[in-house]
């Protein structure tokens, strides 16, 4: 129940402060054209942006479910929580259209070039895009660091059997040029894959971390620029890490699709969007995943199916 | 479902292709040639990187169109 009032009253708390911004963004107070008058709300909607996501992230992990689901119909395994789900679309919508606003941005002073596009417009979009990814990232920061998530980075002292178990997913002659280069004993058998691939892990979700890390950094100083003077040369190369970070992160999104996209991920591409993966999916690609579900099932005794039927067991839940 | 994600996919690529192209036709260009490496350098190995990256997302795309489910799929 108290988390549920932490949330309403973060709820509250956001749209009184952005109200508050838009009454005197409506007053006519300030001579501010649009660009102006959208980057002041903007720069002063992240404290209660980031709020709010705190607020949704500290809802999610105090009411977590310890357990594992399996569907009654045809027994597939929750991968991702109906949250995680809704928060990771969220993000990739605000990535998609911030990328996309962000380049027409970049090119059109690239290429000098004159748009049909009203650029006030542009920037209006790409500020609430900015405003969605910092809420949906506030949020699955603080939920994961409430729960102490972390089925998507490596281990403490597994660094050398996760690199042994991405040198066999990537195979020759890559996997084999990592284990030569990293002296790792690829004759011993591969390191079984948990809930994420160990390039997931590994790869991946290490660097999301990174190019968002530092877009959202750069981006919120490049928002604040009105608010607070910032040296000129100090502006000049935060802008050019936000233009690199934004680059980096279109790469990003083209390796991810390129992963979710191949044939033999499809179910993979499914459940993050229904949550549920196959059972024989799970346990012919996730086998050390599938081993700790198995363990944790015979621990408990058999219940009556139902439409969503948990189990409990002692590791962590979805993500 | 895969054919829509295969479609995206493909548009997704094709269009980091010709931003790719547009990015090193700006950096080779004569605007930024005069600036220095500092500045033409960026667009030109985003560009090239762009590129690369979208090639394999393309066959991938292909493949998910017009693979068969196998038997022993899951």
């Amino acid at each position: 129940m108290n988390r549920t009032i932490w949330l309403a009253v973060a709820v509250v708390v956001f749209v009184a402060g952005l109200g508050a911004s838009f009454a005197e963004w409506a007053a006519g107070n300030q001579p501010w054209g649009q660009l102006l008058g959208d980057n002041f709300l903007f720069a002063r909607s992240l404290p209660f942006t980031i709020g709010l996501g705190i607020a949704l992230g500290y809802w999610r992990a105090s009411g977590w479910r310890l357990g594992v689901e399996r569907r009654a119909s045809d027994n597939a395994i929750r991968r991702f929580a109906p949250g995680t789900v809704t928060l990771h679309a969220l993000a990739g919508l605000a990535l998609v259209t911030l990328m996309a606003t962000g380049g027409w941005q970049y090119l059109k002073g690239l290429l000098a070039a004159e748009t049909p596009i009203d650029m006030g417009t542009v920037y209006r979009i790409h500020y609430i895009a900015a405003s969605l990814l910092i809420f949906t990232t506030a949020a699955f920061v603080t939920d994961w660091r409430l729960r102490g998530e972390r089925s998507l980075t490596v281990p403490k002292g597994q660094g050398i059997r996760t690199l042994r178990g991405l040198a066999h997913e990537l195979g020759k002659p890559l996997g084999s040029t990592l284990g030569y280069l990293l002296g790792l004993d690829l004759r011993r058998a591969a390191p079984p894959t948990e809930q994420f691939t160990y390039y997931e892990r590994t790869i991946s979700f290490p660097i999301w971390v990174l190019a968002l890390s530092l877009i959202i950094v750069t981006g919120v100083i490049k928002a604040m620029r009105y608010v607070y003077p910032i040296p000129g040369e100090a502006l000049y190369w935060i802008s050019a890490i936000h233009v690199g970070s934004g680059v980096l992160l279109g790469l990003k999104l083209l390796d991810h699709l390129r992963y979710a996209l191949a044939p033999s991920r499809w179910p993979l591409m499914v459940s993050m969007a229904t949550g549920w993966i196959p059972e024989r999916y799970v346990q012919r690609f996730h086998p050390g995943w599938y081993a700790r579900l198995s363990e944790s099932a015979a621990a408990v005794p058999t219940v009556p199916a139902t439409p969503s039927q948990p189990i409990p067991r002692a590791s962590r839940g979805t993500p | 479902m895969k054919y829509l994600w295969a479609v995206l996919g493909l548009l997704y690529a094709a269009l980091n292709l010709y931003v790719g192209y547009l990015l090193v036709m700006a950096g080779t260009g004569p605007k930024l040639a005069q600036k220095g490496i500092v500045l033409t350098a960026p667009p030109i190995l985003g560009g090239i990187a762009l590129a690369i990256l979208a090639l394999p997302l393309l066959w991938n795309c292909v493949r998910l169109a017009t693979a068969r489910p196998a038997a022993d799929s899951v």
